[in-house]
């Protein structure tokens, strides 16, 4: 294998009709890449407040996504209710272990933890939002387990308003900051555009392939 | 799959007889494009934005080796292993290694082009492991035992009928009477197959449509959410992906991903982007223990130094497929391989040998669209010109092919005879073709006669009329 | 220099009296198959200010050559021609695809190092298609031609994609009298041509083709146009195969008024 590595290696600088790049040029990309710069940042995302939750709602439902509006975490049990019950869907509510999820007052039947394939419903608090594009960003981690993005067949998250972010790089800057030094990333940041789709047949869409079918967000508090 | 990319005549004259492929690419070639064209027009900065994308790729591509091993180097800070792979073979032995010891009996697997290219799929099985793609579009070719037809959506050749028989021939255990008709039906048994699969699954197979450098990250994009579940329910994750994928940072990646939805489904963005890093942590309640990436050469390398590097840029978006009149008029698997179209085109011959693969360039009209719409900006006519120039400097055109461009030359080149030669023939042909106006049939001309006629010459040459009129030379 | 001594006669000449002098690129379709193509183009230069003259030693552009891979041919061939027409104020072709030849592909030829690079370069300067030259060099807004009668549009790939041919042979349709135009579904789609791809590939031509002809007789246009003599000998063969009442022309033919003969494919009867 390590002679693969190699192999591989010296064929590349072979092409590029060098050997291995010079001292400062390896410290000028180690530098960009200690400082992440952005690049082509559409002007769509760069706005504040009711525009940035406005145009967040409008991109989230053109991707079949859909939302509802509460003044505070304490509504969002009653709204995730609500909603289930609209749609004839079971009040069977898979949720993750949070702790401002956690310390809202949910029904009897609702439990905390990852999904299996029995849970018809699972609610998440997203870690962000980004209007651009009506995006929700997950961080996987103990209080959001992966699972629950993907196995149940309906979809619920709690977006809090303050929580909402105009661009992806936006998203990026926020998560850089979680941790001093090393390693930021966790095993999995999901970006979550709408419900899961497929056009594989004869081009006709269809929602739900393996994921979600439904995706509700619930949006919390003001701009 | 094994390359039938010699045999594209065999397989053009399949193609074209299929009324039912023709359906479905007729498809294709509208709704995808409209789709595209729709999407284009709500962002502003599009234009900028493949500019970006373009000067992106550059860069990483002349400090290929620096970005290669500052990834490893950050897979490993994070627990996963990087397996580098020169060839095909290894590529294939590494994987089967890795599911060998992690006792594997069933394999899910999220769409890979990288995949399709090593055959992994064949292989695993041949060593008792059994593959199962995820993909909706995947899977029914897996089960009607077909290469895909295009890179993103591989059943695209396909009518519901087709896949409901499909199905009925699979799916045995279910009643032989259950209702298939709708699209919604196959959906929903598919899905519910599939969940088991994925939830019984020992190891998890994706793609990758980039390596990010700064922190050690693969990325996917889906619509489906099955690369998501390959990668999260088993306890080993290996992600594959030819090297050439590999860009700086987090915010590089938003300029590819910004143009390559929208440059095929028209979205702004797949339903699922997942950026992965190295195995779970210690308290993460799901996802695999262990994390591999499964870094390809096979070729690629190489064309980092020659004349078509620019096509090292290619995100696999598939627009230019959906352009193609050629692939709009025969399909994927007529071009014999994993890639097809104009991408496929250029690729093919550089990935499997030129004699392989040499109708594929050949079999363009230069129309260009595809490097129109090509969200990289990639000069695909040119490379194509590129693999024809080869075949001349080679001798390796057909001998017809040489004598007719060298007799055309020979003559070009000297004007006089040219002209001469020009009055008595075009002046001949104008006569017998003055009354209809066109030839049905006429000697050296089947390859356009067979499908057309010939408009026949009006009888003397420019040239000869302008000297008549004594015009000004 | 007998050659080189007329040029320079034409063009003191011509600066006297304030026209253009025009060295016309034929292409040899025109040249072969269809001069009144070259005399349609002739008539449009003179009328709007021009004078024109034909070097004889011009034939092919060389487009075949070089995209079948031909490197030395096309040379040659690009070669002879610079050397024909570099004398002249502006070249123009009745042809999108030469003139995108001469304009973007004739530089590419030449080493860096080599003397016949700049004089690619020169050349590609100023090589113009017809219809796009009218419109942007001579800026002329409209001619004086009559066709009753619906026409359809075809935009050939090169003029399009290489030289950016659109709006001009729209702009000036638009003022034949009596003239409407109607646009197919997908104008700028291939009609698959391709030039030698055309008889290398003939059933996926014809598969090409056919769905160009389709998108042409649903518009129910009487006429179809365009800037190619090459795409216009496709379309006209494959409508004729057809039994199609559709007529093909090329575009300079209607602009200059120059109808009387019969269109691409058809007899005198």
């Amino acid at each position: 294998m390590s002679g693969s590595r190699e192999k591989i290696l010296s064929t590349l600088r072979k092409s590029l009709g060098r050997g291995p790049l010079d001292t400062a040029t390896v410290k000028e990309l180690e530098k960009n890449l200690r400082r992440p710069k952005n690049r082509v940042v559409p002007a769509r995302g760069q706005i504040k407040g009711e525009k940035r939750l406005a145009l967040f709602s409008k991109m989230a439902e053109a991707c079949d996504c859909t939302l509802a509006r509460v003044g505070s975490l304490a509504e969002v049990p009653g709204a995730a209710k609500e909603f289930l019950r609209a749609n004839n869907l079971p009040a069977d509510l898979r949720i993750a272990p949070q702790p401002d999820l956690q310390a809202l007052d949910w029904p009897k039947n609702a439990t905390f933890g990852l999904a299996g394939d029995e849970h018809p419903v699972g609610l998440v608090k997203a870690w962000a939002g980004v209007a651009e594009s009506g995006t929700l960003m997950t961080l996987s981690g103990p209080e959001h387990p992966t699972t629950l993005n993907f196995l149940p067949d309906t979809f619920i998250a709690v977006l809090e308003a303050k929580d909402l972010l105009g661009t992806y790089e936006e998203g990026w800057k926020k998560l850089r900051g979680r941790k001093q030094s090393g390693a930021f990333m966790p095993r999995t940041v999901n970006w979550i555009t709408g419900p899961s789709r497929s056009a594989d047949i004869e081009l006709t869409l269809q929602l739900g392939v393996h994921g979600p079918r439904r995706v509700h967000i619930i949006l919390v508090g003001e701009a | 799959m094994h390359p039938t990319s010699n045999r594209f005549e065999t397989n053009v004259a399949e193609a074209l007889a299929d009324e039912q492929l023709k359906k479905a690419l007729a498809r294709t070639a509208v709704g995808l494009p409209s789709a595209r064209e729709r999407a284009v027009a709500k962002l502003p900065e599009f234009e900028a934005l493949r500019d970006d994308a373009v000067a992106l790729k550059q860069h990483v591509l002349e400090h290929l080796d620096f970005y290669l091993e500052r990834f490893e180097q950050k897979v490993i800070e994070q627990g996963g292993k990087v397996h580098w792979c020169a060839t095909h073979e290894e590529a294939r032995q590494t994987i089967l290694k890795i599911c060998r010891d992690a006792d594997a009996k069933t394999v899910t697997k999220g769409k890979s082009m990288i995949g399709e290219e090593i055959a992994i799929n064949d292989y695993l099985e041949t060593h008792g492991i059994e593959p199962i793609e995820t993909d909706l579009g995947e899977y029914i070719i897996q089960i009607r035992k077909e290469p895909p037809s295009h890179i993103v959506g591989p059943a695209i050749h396909l009518n519901k009928e087709q896949v409901a028989e499909s199905f009925r021939k699979t799916h045995t255990d279910l009643p032989p009477d259950r209702p298939l008709d709708d699209p919604a039906d196959m959906l929903k048994e598919a899905r519910t197959l599939l969940r088991q699969r994925f939830l019984k699954a020992d190891v998890g197979i994706t793609g990758a449509n980039f390596l990010v450098a700064e922190t050690g990250t693969t990325a996917i994009v889906t619509n489906e959410g099955n690369g998501d579940l390959t990668q999260i329910l088993p306890p080993v994750h290996i992600a594959i992906s030819s090297i050439e994928k590999v860009v700086p940072t987090l915010e590089d990646a938003d300029t590819i991903l910004r143009v390559l939805a929208r440059s095929i489904t028209g979205q702004d963005l797949s339903v699922y982007t997942t950026f992965s890093t190295g195995p779970k942590r210690s308290d993460d309640p799901d996802g695999p223990d262990e994390f591999h990436v499964v870094l390809l050469d096979a070729g690629r390398s190489e064309m980092l130094g020659n004349e078509f590097k620019d096509m090292l840029r290619c995100i696999r978006c598939g627009a230019c497929l959906c352009y193609c009149p050629v692939y709009t008029a025969i399909g994927g698997h007529a071009y014999g391989w994993v890639y097809s179209g104009p991408m496929g085109s250029v690729l093919t011959p550089a990935l499997l040998g030129h004699e392989k693969a040499a109708h594929l360039p050949n079999a363009s009209t230069f129309c260009g669209r595809c490097e129109d719409v090509c969200p990289v900006r990639i000069p695909i006519p040119k490379m194509l010109r590129h693999w024809r120039k080869r075949e001349v400097e080679q001798g390796r055109t057909s001998a017809v092919s040489r004598i007719a461009l060298e007799s055309w030359a020979f003559i070009a080149k000297r004007p006089a005879l040219y002209h001469t030669l020009a009055n008595l023939k075009y002046s001949a042909l104008g006569l017998i073709g003055r009354k209809k106006g066109r030839f049905a049939s006429a000697p050296f001309t089947e390859g356009w006669t067979k499908h057309r006629d010939l408009p026949a010459p009006q009888g003397k040459t420019f040239q000869q009329l302008w000297s008549e009129r004594g015009g000004r030379r | 220099m007998f050659l080189r001594a007329e040029i320079f006669k034409l063009v003191a000449m011509s600066a006297q009296s304030e026209k253009h002098t025009v060295g016309l690129f034929v292409t040899c379709l025109v040249d072969l198959f269809r001069p009144s193509v070259g005399f349609a183009a002739v008539k449009l230069l003179e009328d709007n200010g021009c004078v024109v003259a034909v070097p004889r030693a011009q034939t092919c552009c060389g487009q075949p050559a070089h995209n079948a891979g031909d490197k030395k041919n096309a040379k040659d061939l690009a070669q002879q021609t610079i050397q024909a027409l570099e004398g002249f104020e502006f070249v123009v072709a009745p042809s999108g695809s030469c003139a995108g030849m001469i304009k973007k592909h004739y530089p590419t030829l030449f080493a860096d190092s080599d003397p016949w690079k700049k004089r690619a370069e020169g050349l590609a300067a100023k090589t113009y298609e017809l219809v796009s030259f009218l419109t942007d060099v001579l800026k002329v807004k409209k001619v004086e031609a009559h066709l009753e009668g619906t026409a359809t549009y075809h935009d050939s790939c090169s003029g399009l994609r290489e030289l950016g041919i659109k709006s001009q042979p729209r702009k000036l349709l638009k003022t034949v009298k009596g003239l409407t135009v109607k646009e197919a579904s997908q104008p700028e789609a291939c009609c698959g041509f391709g030039g030698l791809f055309s008889v290398k590939y003939p059933d996926i031509s014809n598969a090409i083709v056919t769905v160009k002809t389709d998108d042409l007789e649903k518009t129910e246009a009487d006429i179809v146009l365009g800037g190619d003599l090459g795409c216009l000998m496709n379309i006209a063969g494959k409508l004729k195969r057809q039994d199609s009442k559709l007529q093909v022309r090329h575009v300079a033919e209607v602009l200059a008024g120059m109808t009387d003969k019969p269109a691409i494919g058809e007899g005198e009867g």
